[in-house]
């Protein structure tokens, strides 16, 4: 039985079926590769930054810093990928000139991940698939997730209230018994996986753009994120409250403020599914690097029927219940893309078409948390519509359960709780914190927290890298 | 939709109370159920009270009424619309708004459902001591829903559905003279709602989809949801435990099947995140869109950025029915031509396949206001 053939050039059986459209794989690299590109080149901030530059007074030989987290994952590979034949290109059609190069950032949680990363990344190494002269264009750091606490200027611990949701801020010191404060100790205090979630991707993202800040001269992070990560991106904020940040965070056009205007945040893949990266992966063989993450097969014409149900353990159904609220858009795209179709590129152009709301508060304030503007009076709003106090204590009997209550272990925890508040509210200093960290905050016990205070001077505070052997 | 109260407890007195089992707020009673928005445990007082403030806070915040002010309550029979009645009786002698309060329902013909969801309103009307009017679907437009659904199909019933019904709202509050009706739309419909946009893109809906006051400009009659910060399942809560007479069956008509995907996904959030809904609706009120300044830019000398930017001219009415509208014919009417024709067209057959709403097509009639 004779294959599909390719739409595009009519000739090689089709591998890949994608957007309704059957591709072989060379038509489906350049489909993949040509989506990224167009997005690096429309504006001419990125294209000039792209380019080959011809000219005598070049800073740094007309050669920018592009800064790519990378985190193993299918799209960081396809994103990687294209990068380099781009430098190929460049390289046959400019006699040896580039326009670029590129700073690989990778934040590693413990040991054991961060020596997946370097084993992979060593293997990529010797297989040659870029050839020495690309191969001293790419740097590779790996950032211990740990800086975040530690290469700092100082932490805080911010209390919540637990009835006007206003929040306080007092000086931490790590007690003497421990030398630090880490990153378990926060994830620990997280109600659940999606709190947990929440502050690691907020972790990453800082250290990244912390880390781009300190590279004197690097205007650009590219982040490899899908459409479909995206999306779930843009319903994920939706849903915990973070609506006003959307824009922000899909913008390329400006500066990032919040770190001091020192570069912009280009999102070049938003057009490809991540379908599509998996199978860009599959297909030039990048998938074999790929860590902590499994590719879906689905875009796939396979020779053979491979029963992709058994074979992916994405598939793996994780309890509704334990899903993080991500994961959830995630799913409800997936069950739904048969009968209604584009839907992820709806939500994605949606959250294009969205603006900043107007700032109502007369000084512009950041979230103390997780840097985010904060737009409207957040602990006003929750105010008025969820009340934190009860009814009052009327009769005898409840004045004695009451008692009762106040003697017990509870009773004794929201004491301990109550005398932290005091505390902090007679001798600490006024935090502001956006919606979506007031709510993040008052799902943990506690209702406390320690963060490091950014200030100007956590920015500068340098970051330790690991070295690689070479 | 489904979702029910727990029952109540049995043999629980003079066992003694544990101080696990106190209330969460108050330390001083026993919990007897869960808070939806955030799980705590709670008593039966601090539930009333949290929910009762938290409405109260909503009608003053945004300044919902002003003294003398008269006020038709959008009246199903149902339990939204049962507490919103409820509720709004008691906040006004508590806290003194002042306003002159009257049901109004409208009757869609649908046979096993708004029949006996009026039973109730009439009840209500009783126990409440409010005046009653009740306008319908068959005398406004000389359709009933069933009817509708037996020529256009249930698929769309709910738009028809819902066109007719707030142009007879409109329609009801004119007759009675009041400016001002309220509905019992909750917080999970609003947050549906406002999912729904963002996952279809309907930008021209997206900004105004968390509004709890809604006026066509021109129109006398405003709208405002009080419960737009309440949950269902506190509503349901309420009601049971205030023990408020309602009618709990569903519409046997199906919602329309969209909206049901972004239910479901509602309802799997929701139980990871129970603060989801109020979340959604903070993210609604925070969605503005960049094509609007773009949209004023366009302007010609003299022209009205209001007018122009709705397409609304001030003031138009629907040239048939004289109703509001900023096209030469409303919605309504243009709904109504589409099912005359085909009441012309299918003749006088029955359509077996809808449930409840095959009823035997009544004369052709012109339509009489
Ligand atoms: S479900 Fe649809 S048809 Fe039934 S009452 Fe509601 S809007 Fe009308
Ligand atoms: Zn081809
Ligand atoms: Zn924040
Ligand atoms: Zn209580
Ligand atoms: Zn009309």
């Amino acid at each position: 039985m004779d294959g599909v053939k390719c739409k595009r050039c009519k000739e090689n059986d089709a591998t890949v079926k994608s957007r309704k459209e059957p591709f072989c794989n060379k038509c489906f690299i350049k489909f993949v590769s040509l989506k990224q590109r167009k997005l690096m080149m429309t504006d001419e901030f990125y294209r000039d930054h792209f380019k080959v530059l011809y000219g005598k007074d070049l800073v740094n030989d007309g050669i920018s810093k592009i800064v790519l987290p990378f985190d193993y994952s299918s799209s960081s590979f396809s994103a990687l990928d294209v990068l380099v034949s781009l430098l190929k290109e460049q390289r046959v059609q400019h006699r040896g000139r580039i326009g670029f190069k590129i700073e690989l950032v990778t934040i590693f949680k413990n040991e054991k991940e961060l020596e997946s990363f370097k084993e992979s990344w060593e293997l990529l190494k010797i297989s040659d698939v870029y050839g020495a002269d690309v191969w001293s264009q790419l740097n590779a750091h790996f950032i211990d997730a740990e800086s975040f606490f530690n290469d700092t200027d100082g932490l805080e611990q911010i209390v919540l209230h637990n009835e006007d949701f206003n929040s306080m801020g007092m000086d931490y010191v790590v007690p003497a018994e421990s030398t630090q404060y880490k990153i378990e100790s926060l994830l620990a205090s997280c109600p659940n996986r999606n709190t947990r979630n929440d502050m690691w991707i907020f972790i990453v993202t800082h250290l990244v753009k912390k880390f781009t800040y300190q590279q004197q001269d690097s205007q650009i992070i590219l982040w490899a994120h899908s459409m479909t990560k995206l999306a779930d991106h843009i319903i994920g904020l939706i849903v915990k409250g973070r609506g006003a940040q959307i824009a922000a965070s899909l913008d390329s056009g400006k500066f990032d403020h919040d770190y001091d205007d020192r570069f912009k945040n280009l999102y070049p893949l938003k057009n490809t599914l991540l379908s599509e990266l998996d199978a860009y992966c599959i297909i030039t063989g990048l998938d074999k690097y790929i860590v902590n993450y499994s590719v879906r097969r689905d875009l796939m014409i396979e020779q053979e029927e491979v029963d992709t149900k058994t074979n992916d353990p994405n598939k793996n159904v994780r309890l509704v219940k334990n899903m993080t609220i991500n994961e959830l858009a995630r799913k409800y795209f997936d069950d739904i893309e048969g009968e209604y179709s584009n839907i992820i590129a709806t939500v994605l152009r949606t959250g294009d078409k969205l603006k900043p709301p107007a700032i109502e508060n007369k000084d512009c304030s950041k979230c103390s948390i997780c840097l985010n503007t904060i737009y409207s009076n957040p602990s006003e709003w929750l105010r008025n519509i969820a009340i934190n106090k009860g009814h009052p204590v009327e009769t005898d009997e409840e004045r004695e359960l009451y008692k009762l209550w106040q003697e017990s272990q509870v009773g004794i925890q929201t004491g301990k709780y109550l005398k932290l508040k005091e505390k902090t509210w007679s001798e600490g200093h006024e935090i502001l914190l956006c919606y979506g960290c007031i709510i993040n905050l008052n799902g943990i016990n506690t209702r406390e927290i320690i963060w490091p205070k950014h200030e100007e001077e956590e920015l500068q505070s340098i970051l330790s890298e690991y070295e690689l052997s070479d | 939709m489904s979702w029910k109260p727990p029952s109540d407890p049995v043999n629980t007195k003079n066992k003694p109370i544990k101080v696990s089992q106190l209330c969460e707020l108050c330390h001083c009673r026993k919990a007897i159920l869960k808070r939806p928005k955030n799980l705590q445990k709670i008593c039966k007082e601090c539930f009333f009270h949290v929910f009762e403030t938290e409405i109260h806070n909503t009608i003053v915040t945004n300044n919902l009424f002003y003294p003398g002010e008269r006020v038709a309550v959008g009246a199903s029979g149902g339990k939204d619309s049962t507490v919103l009645a409820h509720i709004m009786k008691l906040l006004n002698e508590r806290y003194n708004y002042g306003i002159d309060i009257t049901l109004l329902s409208v009757d869609e013909g649908i046979v096993g459902y708004r029949d006996d969801s009026l039973a109730t309103v009439k009840r209500n009307q009783k126990q409440y001591g409010l005046p009653l009017e009740i306008v319908s679907f068959k005398e406004l437009y000389n359709w009933t829903m069933d009817e509708i659904v037996a020529t256009a199909g249930i698929r769309n019933s709910c738009t028809y559905c819902g066109v007719f019904r707030r142009q007879s709202l409109d329609r009801g509050a004119q007759k009675l003279k009041i400016h001002h009706v309220i509905t019992g739309h909750n917080a999970d419909d609003m947050a549906e709602t406002v999912l729904m946009n963002i996952l279809r893109g309907d930008v021209a809906r997206l900004e105004k989809s968390t509004a709890i006051i809604t006026q066509s400009s021109g129109s006398p009659i405003k709208r405002s949801k009080p419960f737009k910060y309440s949950y269902q399942k506190e509503i349901v809560l309420y009601a049971h435990y205030k023990k408020l007479d309602y009618f709990s069956t569903e519409c046997t008509y199906a919602p329309e099947a969209f909206r049901g995907t972004a239910r479901e996904l509602m309802k799997n959030l929701e139980a990871v995140r129970p603060s989801c809904i109020i979340d959604i609706i903070h993210s609604g009120e925070n969605l503005v869109l960049k094509e609007k300044e773009q949209r004023f830019k366009k302007l010609g000398p003299g022209e009205d950025p209001l007018t122009v930017n709705s397409g609304f001219i001030d003031g138009n009415r629907c040239e048939r029915c004289n109703y509001l509208s900023s096209n030469k014919i409303c919605k309504a009417c243009m709904l109504l031509e589409g099912l005359e024709k085909n009441r012309a067209a299918i003749t006088l057959e029955k359509d077996s396949s809808v449930d409840g709403a095959a009823r035997v097509m009544r004369t052709l009639e012109h339509l009489s206001f």
